[in-house]
């Protein structure tokens, strides 16, 4: 039997300065079933909001202020402030040159999606932070979901340390 | 030297899995092709709006770049206005069926980027991408149009690199 997502059982922030690009994501997410979705423009509103602490899913664009999207992972990965340091989070953006996305993985993004992007895509990035989580890697210099995606088979000793 | 801390691997989270995916609620982790024409339509809605607010940022361009082409102080305003409104159309064009004013716009957002003040050549530069995108917009000129397009938009990104 084919797996399901229930997108009513996930609250979303969408983070977007740009109105009309907040309300497709509000409206696709909709359609797909949620209706916990909050909106925010800007990385201050975004912050007070993550602060309560019910939020499953942040989707935020990279062009927003006073913080832009990439400061805005870093207060979620790296702030005492952050009520959950390993909270997925997709960034739709037209920034979508690879010196973004490099930037934007080395940061700790969950899910990069250039603009434009189809409904399909942005289907493919919820299921992949919702149902196929990854671990996260705490190093120096970096805190983040596991940057290596393909499991290559290693035939040395495993030198890393499992969280206790 | 200080020695290097080991990688700590922190297991993903298992929360939002299940919260959400299950065998009889939601929307099957692989969309169906009903899926995905609903949510195609639910983006097709706000093409329209996609349109107009297009054509109201072009049109107030078209206004400033007289401005700015007589004033060489108004420039680096102009300049990063339109930048602003290129990456905005950039994202927004393809989603909404419009692939051939996100090249265009992609084109002017390079061309923009780093840019802070313009000479006259550079200032006709600009002109052309915004009045090609007014074009697109206005003639709604829905996807990639074709061969002749394609041929203008590598003529823009000639004339950027010339003119960079």
């Amino acid at each position: 039997m084919l797996q399901k997502i229930d997108f009513s059982r996930i609250s979303f922030l969408v983070v977007d300065d740009n109105q009309l690009s907040s309300e497709v994501l509000r409206d696709i997410l909709t359609t797909l079933g949620a209706d916990k979705i909050r909106r925010c423009p800007d990385s201050d509103a975004a912050i007070d909001i993550l602060g309560q602490g019910d939020i499953d899913v942040l989707i935020a664009e990279w062009n927003i202020g006073p913080l832009n999207g990439l400061e805005l992972i870093e207060w979620v990965r790296h702030s005492v402030d952050s009520p959950n340091r390993m909270l997925p989070v997709i960034m739709v953006t037209a920034n979508s040159a690879q010196e973004y996305v490099i930037r934007a993985r080395d940061q700790g993004v969950t899910e990069f999606l250039a603009k434009p992007y189809s409904g399909e895509q942005i289907f493919g990035r919820l299921v992949s932070v919702i149902a196929r989580p990854r671990q996260f890697v705490n190093a120096d210099g970096y805190f983040g979901p596991d940057r290596r995606r393909r499991q290559l088979r290693h035939d040395g000793p495993d030198r890393r340390r499992k969280a206790s | 030297m200080a020695e290097k801390r080991k990688a700590q691997i922190i297991p993903a989270s298992a929360e939002l899995r299940q919260k959400a995916v299950n065998f009889r609620r939601g929307i099957g982790m692989k969309l169906s092709k009903k899926d995905i024409r609903r949510i195609e339509q639910t983006i097709e809605k706000s093409s329209d709006k996609f349109a107009t607010q297009a054509l109201t940022t072009l049109r107030l361009l078209r206004q400033n770049i007289a401005a700015a082409d007589a004033e060489a102080r108004d420039r680096p305003g102009f300049i990063d206005l339109t930048r602003r409104a290129a990456l905005d159309m950039k994202g927004l064009g393809g989603t909404f069926g419009y692939p051939l004013l996100s090249s265009v716009a992609d084109s002017l957002h390079d061309y923009t980027r780093e840019r802070v003040g313009a000479n006259d050549v550079q200032m006709a530069i600009i002109r052309l991408h915004i009045d090609m995108l007014y074009l697109v917009v206005h003639g709604k000129i829905v996807g990639d149009g074709g061969a002749r397009e394609a041929e203008l938009v590598e003529a823009f990104r000639a004339a950027t690199r010339k003119f960079a």
